[in-house]
């Protein structure tokens, strides 16, 4: 029973100390992010190649997807709100769905499906092997940071203009009330919590799959990649349900 | 941390630095766009007028919230506060452009539906009339929609007790419609109303023998009246007649005046003579006496004592 309990306890004070690590190492990242001093030639040149394959091949089928599914998602919320008289309401519940809430969400994922696995095969290192310099963790953080809130801007706005597109069709004359509901929903509160989420979610992005290279040990690679998954679509769902918890509170 | 030399660089895409420019070039502009068109629709660029409305209750009112004018959205509520007077204080900002339609008689009112959000609605009803001035401060008349609907569901619930009640078998409005169905039947029957007015087809034949015998009776009196020497024309014969009877009569009574003023001499003649004979009696009656103081036998009047 005594030896249990003490397992335990070394279990979790394992689990705080690898917590700890994982938090230093994450602070040091965005630090290491913010001093322009971190930055060079070869640093941009990292950073260029990894926007582009998290935000410019990701690009064309992402707003694609997006489009599709904020079309058949827009078209499915006016049809239902007209058919119990609340039109008025459609719009704005699907610009705070949509565009607040799925958008941002579903561009971190995707550029975490994307970018996640190329970062852990590069920084993935055997057991005895030293650990990545932060400055040469850049190029990844701030690359897939930086892809997410590419994705997660452009198919907002790209989402916006279907919404539109599809209760109202090709006028201009609904475009006055359409601005002042947008200017309605995107109230400072509202801004600041979507801007402070998609903050987070690009940090989270970025930096999560680097803490791979905290990793090193006798685990094979492929379970030390999945715990880092697991690591960022826990944190992802964190920031998501404590950003929609918050501004009610 | 010191470096390691064993892990690979960042995967190398063609023109990846001038793709990565473009990108982050594109969504910097798109941000700042979006941003300015937000702020746009907040209404940050526009000059704007301040009005303050007073209602009872904030519920349903939000920060954001519109005041609409003919459906048309004209103002934003931009603050809301519990006033000292316990009342609800909302500060709504309208656009300086869009102020030429709240007028000093403006009313505003501040209905709650059922589902959504309360809605501030302006009325002017004169546009004439002088414009609000900046800084207005207006008491909203109040409308809730679900406020009623309790005391709605009670009357439903009566009224429909009523109206079972009224419509049961045994019920008046049931006997009425039944009434009035025979009532119905009897217009469309032989003799129609009169039929359905008297009860029986016996009784309106009798009224229309007697409406019958009473046409034959006003021809034949119209017959008797009006008719060649009816009486009417006897009527006028008489008239003229009576008319020169009564010429006459006034010819009598004028000589009957001429005999009563030769009696009313006659008269006054009489009192004289009546004097004379009067004058003539006391004489008489004097000369009477002189013969019984004269005449010898006469009596002596004395009076003997015992």
């Amino acid at each position: 029973m005594a030896g249990t309990s003490s397992s335990a306890r070394m279990r979790s004070q394992r689990w705080l100390k690898r917590q700890g690590r994982l938090a230093g190492f994450s602070a040091l990242s965005v630090v290491a992010a913010l001093s322009p001093a971190s930055y060079d030639r070869i640093t941009g040149r990292g950073l260029a190649g990894m926007l582009c394959l998290g935000a410019w091949q990701m690009l064309p089928g992402y707003l694609l997807a997006s489009i599709l599914i904020s079309t058949v998602l827009t078209r499915i919320v006016a049809v239902t709100a007209a058919s119990y008289g609340l039109s008025h309401l459609a719009l704005e519940a699907i610009v705070r769905v949509l565009v607040l809430e799925l958008i941002p969400l579903a561009a971190a994922l995707f550029v975490a499906l994307r970018v996640a696995p190329v970062t852990m095969q590069r920084l993935g290192r055997p057991a005895g092997d030293p650990p990545p310099a932060y400055r040469d963790l850049i190029p990844y953080t701030v690359g897939s940071a930086g892809a997410v809130i590419v994705l997660a801007v452009l198919s907002g706005i790209s989402a916006l203009a279907v919404a539109y597109l599809v209760v109202h069709g090709i006028s201009q004359w609904a475009l006055a009330d359409y601005a002042r509901l947008i200017g309605q929903v995107f109230d400072p509160t509202m801004a600041a919590v979507f801007s402070i989420k998609l903050m987070l979610f690009a940090v989270v992005v970025g930096i999560a799959p680097t803490t791979v290279a905290l990793d090193a040990g006798p685990l094979d690679p492929v379970v030390r990649q999945m715990r880092v998954m697991a690591r960022l679509l826990l944190m992802l769902m964190v920031i998501e349900a404590t950003l929609l918890i918050l501004p009610r509170l | 941390m010191p470096p390691a030399d064993n892990q690979l660089p960042p995967p190398d895409i063609p023109n990846a630095p001038l793709k990565a420019a473009g990108l982050l070039l594109v969504t910097l502009l798109a941000i700042v766009a979006f941003v300015l068109f937000v702020m746009q629709a907040r209404g940050v660029f526009q000059p704007t007028q301040r009005l303050l409305l007073v209602a009872e209750s904030a519920e349903g009112v939000a920060v954001g919230s519109t005041l609409t004018f003919s459906g048309f959205a004209i103002g934003r509520v931009v603050r809301i506060e519990l006033g000292d007077d316990g009342k609800a204080h909302l500060h709504i900002e309208v656009p300086v452009a869009d102020a030429r339609w709240l007028r000093t008689s403006s009313v505003f009112t501040l209905e709650r539906g059922v589902v959504g959000g309360a809605s501030l609605r302006a009325f002017s009803g004169l546009l004439e009339d002088p414009p609000l001035p900046d800084g207005a401060r207006r008491d909203v008349l109040s409308g809730d929609a679900s406020a009623g609907i309790p005391q709605l569901v009670a009357s439903i619930q009566q009224l429909v007790i009523n109206l079972e009640r009224l419509t049961a078998e045994q019920s008046t409005l049931s006997s009425t419609l039944e009434n009035l169905q025979k009532f119905s039947g009897a217009l469309n029957g032989r003799h129609g109303a009169l039929n359905a007015l008297l009860g029986s087809e016996k009784n309106a034949r009798q009224v229309i023998e007697a409406l019958e015998r009473a046409n034959a009776l006003l021809t034949k009196a119209d017959a008797r009246l009006f008719g060649r020497d009816g009486l009417m024309d006897k009527a006028e014969l008489s008239v003229g007649e009576l008319a020169q009877l009564l010429g006459e009569a006034r010819n009598a009574l004028k000589k009957a005046d001429a005999i009563l003023g030769n009696v009313n001499e006659a008269s006054s003649d009489l009192d004289m003579l009546r004097n004379e004979v009067e004058a003539t009696l006391r004489r008489v009656t004097a000369l009477t006496e002189q013969l019984n103081q004269k005449w010898p036998f006469a009596r002596e009047r004395e009076l003997k004592l015992p």
